[in-house]
């Protein structure tokens, strides 16, 4: 029995360590972990201002946030300010309902360049100007996409969507839309690679054990 | 002097070709041509500008300037920082009348009287002598009240890590030459027959390739590889004139210019921790081109006011471009920066610019805009100034004159 | 009248003086001032004495050589190009640089003087039992017709016997070329610093002139 254990033991210890020691790439550059309002967000007050948090350190270069109106008039009431961990910036909480779309570019303390854009919404109690109708409702059903088709991560093993649960509650964690080459995609993929790995060998384990 | 094959062929004969195979094959399906020198045509090919440097150039001497401003920057520059010994107006004449006789002899490719090695000043070699006069040289010398009205004090700086070794000092030359052999010539002879009047506080020796940066255009790259000297006014135009050289003063004064000259050390090994697109929007600039991000060419103007489709700006808001750009004409320079290389410090390259910047009027350009630079300026993380100094440049001198001659006789 | 010990000791020592300071003058034979026109025993000779120059030259082919001594006044056509002295805090000094000669006739420089030098001499540089010896040149520089002659150091010279003042780097220094044919050339030279051209007058022991 222990020594099943031991080798149970050792195999995890290996997948732990090939993953960690993958050069350079696994924990190599902040991403965007949420932000407030979040991607798609309905929210029912206009925000005070914009936060895009992220996993590491930030270096305060060359960064932008912007945040316009559908008109395109920028709503932005002062300097966005780059954080440790985030990236702030205040907006007129006068704005009328409507889509903003939010468009940001930082550095990461490694030297990367991150960037990204979305949108959210304000709601209002008159149908807004704009087509989209914007209710509370769609909330769940968008969040209940994101479960039923998780195109954001490529390795979708079984083991995967048990896990998703955790990420669900962050949609906006999908890599960078605008079509650049995100490197910082990469790290997602290896941690859930890796994650995944492990639960199969411990899986496997388990099979074995009971033999 | 030497015969026209001492002309020498820069780049192309290196066997350097990076082989743009588009423009290859372009040349090749054209219709025949008179085929050209084949070292031309093959830096042509590698998208080199096939730049002669000829060693028997001659820059004149005389004339209503000072040479080593206006004129081609050489392949090497050595800035010579020197103090009076025992300053007085005697000694201060003494230094001016020696100076500038090796100044005739050795930029017209002749020894100097007395040289004991008259064979190394044969080449030419495009060898300019710059005099400079810091404010000391002025005040210890009892001449307060002829300081140049331009020659302000260059304040310290916010980012600023200034080191006394590489800190003001009375005199200053300017020596460049394209061959090493004529520089280290002039200067030996420079500080021999000063040595009696001066000591060498300190050399700061600097160069850059033969080779432009982009082919076609005068400017350089520095060590971080970015094109330097973009945005500089043009010899010979008016707008130079005006922001270059001194209009009004006396005769060693009108003409002349005031040098800035800044030492900055390159962080380079956290530079290099950037990727690239990191290091443009920093700069402002593309790297490979010197374009301006959401431009093609170097020359295009910067697009500060615009934005892409996403409503970012196209040029950040502390990227160095911005912050250090002239935002009146008045706060243009003109630049002629030199790389320098001083070997290992501390396990690490000690390597960086010599930020040499002419202008008639430190205090309406360079001082604020290096203010801004200093309180925004993203580059900043990457770059410390370790030395400042700045000097009048006298006006030019006519032959039986010396330099700066009005000043003291 | 009758003449006291005194009287004959002191006149007697007094042309015994004036006649030793005649004859110091370098090159001089003569005991007193020659006379304009008096005969002189070896051509091409000169000397310098009270301020004058002159030189043993025949006037013509054959004839008697003389001491002729031109006028102080005139100025010769003469040229100094690239002249330039040693700096020196005390001791000796030198000058050198490019004497050219414009005309058709060749110009014998017979002496030179400065205020800042108790004498000038001209100096050649010759070969003697292997080593490298400056010494007078006699007959002096000749500049040929519409040629050059150098000054340099380990070459021909002008040598400054003695400096009155310290010539320093920078200073000019006053010079003054006085010619057989009665001209005089001034000009005035830069000093230098110049580590060589270092004289030593002990015959056989080898000089510390550079350039050689």
């Amino acid at each position: 029995m222990t020594r099943i254990w031991a080798r149970l033991g050792a195999m995890l210890a290996i997948a732990i360590t090939a993953v960690l020691v993958v050069p350079g790439i696994a924990f190599a550059h902040a991403s965007q972990t949420g932000s407030s309002p979040a991607s798609d967000e309905v929210v029912t007050t206009a925000p005070t201002q914009v936060r895009i948090d992220f996993d590491s350190a930030l270096l305060d270069v060359g960064a932008a946030l912007v945040v316009r109106s559908e008109a395109g008039d920028s709503i932005t009431t002062g300097p966005a300010v780059v954080g440790d961990r985030e990236f702030i910036v205040p907006v007129d909480p006068t704005a009328p309902s409507g889509v903003y779309s939010v468009a940001y570019r930082v550095v990461s303390k490694d030297g990367h360049t991150i960037e990204n854009s979305f949108t959210y919404v304000v709601a209002g109690e008159a149908p807004p100007a704009a087509d989209e109708p914007a209710t509370p409702e769609a909330t769940p059903e968008v969040v209940a996409d994101e479960l039923a088709t998780p195109e954001a991560t490529p390795e979708a093993t079984p083991e995967q969507i048990a896990e998703q649960p955790v990420i669900a509650d962050e949609p906006s964690s999908a890599p960078d839309t605008t079509g650049a080459p995100q490197e910082g995609s990469l790290m997602p993929f290896v941690l859930f690679g890796g994650i995944g790995l492990v639960i199969v060998i411990g899986i496997v384990g388990a099979v074995l054990l009971r033999k | 002097m030497l015969a026209a094959g001492g002309a020498a062929s820069i780049g192309a004969a290196s066997g350097f070709a990076l082989g743009r195979s588009s423009d290859a094959t372009e040349a090749a399906t054209a219709a025949p041509a008179p085929t050209p020198a084949p070292a031309a045509a093959q830096a042509e090919a590698a998208g080199i500008a096939a730049d002669t440097i000829d060693l028997g150039t001659v820059i004149p001497v005389h004339g209503p300037h000072q040479a080593g401003v206006d004129t081609r920057p050489a392949l090497l520059q050595t800035f010579v920082g020197l103090d009076l010994i025992d300053p007085s107006r005697a000694n201060a004449e003494a230094v001016l009348r020696l100076l500038t006789d090796d100044v005739v002899r050795l930029t017209q490719g002749e020894p100097a009287l007395g040289d004991m090695e008259p064979e190394l000043a044969a080449v030419p070699a495009g060898l300019t002598i710059t005099l400079g006069l810091g404010r000391p040289f002025f005040t210890r010398t009892g001449l307060t009240d002829r300081i140049p009205d331009p020659l302000v004090e260059i304040p310290a700086f916010s980012t600023d890590a200034l080191q006394d070794r590489w800190g003001q000092t009375d005199l200053l030359l300017q020596v460049g030459a394209d061959d090493a052999v004529t520089l280290t010539h002039a200067i030996r002879m420079l500080t021999k027959d000063l040595s009696t009047l001066t000591r060498v506080a300190w050399m700061q020796q600097g160069f850059r390739s033969a080779a432009p940066a982009v082919p076609g255009t005068g400017t350089t790259r520095n060590l971080m590889s970015q094109v330097d000297g973009t945005v500089n006014p043009t010899p010979g135009t008016d707008q130079f004139d005006e922001v270059v050289w001194v209009q009004d003063g006396e005769d060693w004064v009108a003409g002349g210019t005031v040098l800035v000259l800044r030492r900055i050390r390159m962080l380079l090994d956290t530079w290099d921790i950037l990727d690239r697109e990191t290091q443009e929007t920093v700069i402002g600039r593309r790297i490979e081109s010197g374009a301006p991000l959401g431009r093609t060419k170097e020359n295009d103007p910067v697009p500060f006011d615009e934005t892409d489709d996403k409503g970012l700006p196209l040029i950040a808001q502390d990227a160095h471009i911005r912050v250090a750009h002239a935002q009146t004409n008045r706060e243009s320079i003109l630049r002629r920066p030199y790389s320098y290389d001083q070997g290992m410090v501390d396990g690490t390259n000690d390597m960086g610019l010599l930020f040499a910047a002419y202008t008639a009027s430190p205090a309406d350009s360079f001082i604020p805009m290096q203010e801004r630079v200093a309180s925004s300026d993203a580059f900043n993380e990457w770059n410390t100034t370790i030395g400042s100094a700045a000097y009048f440049i006298p006006a030019g001198f006519a032959e039986g004159e010396f330099i700066a001659q009005g000043l003291v006789a | 009248m009758k003449l006291s010990i005194r009287t004959i000791i002191g006149a007697s020592t007094a042309a015994l003086a004036l006649g030793a300071g005649v004859a110091s003058a370098p090159g001089a034979l003569a005991a007193t001032a020659p006379k304009y026109d008096s005969t002189c025993k070896v051509s091409g000779q000169t000397m310098i004495t009270n301020g004058k120059a002159y030189v043993c030259v025949s006037a013509s082919e054959g004839a008697k050589p003389r001491w002729d001594r031109g006028s102080r006044t005139s100025t010769s056509p003469l040229t100094i190009a690239d002249g330039w002295a040693k700096a020196a805090d005390e001791g000796m000094s030198a000058a050198f640089g490019m004497i050219r000669n414009p005309t058709d006739k060749a110009i014998r420089v017979v002496g030179a003087a400065s205020p800042y030098a108790t004498g000038i001499q001209l100096h050649e540089v010759v070969m003697q039992d292997g080593s490298m010896v400056m010494q007078q040149k006699a007959g002096g520089f000749v500049i040929p017709a519409n040629g050059m002659f150098e000054l340099k150091p380990g070459g021909n010279h002008l040598m400054f016997m003695g400096i009155t003042r310290p010539i320093t780097p920078g200073m000019m220094v006053p010079i003054k070329l006085i010619t057989s044919d009665g001209g005089v050339m001034r000009t005035t030279v830069m000093a230098k610093v110049f580590a060589g051209a270092n004289e030593s007058y002990d015959g056989g022991t080898s000089s510390s002139m550079s350039g050689m």
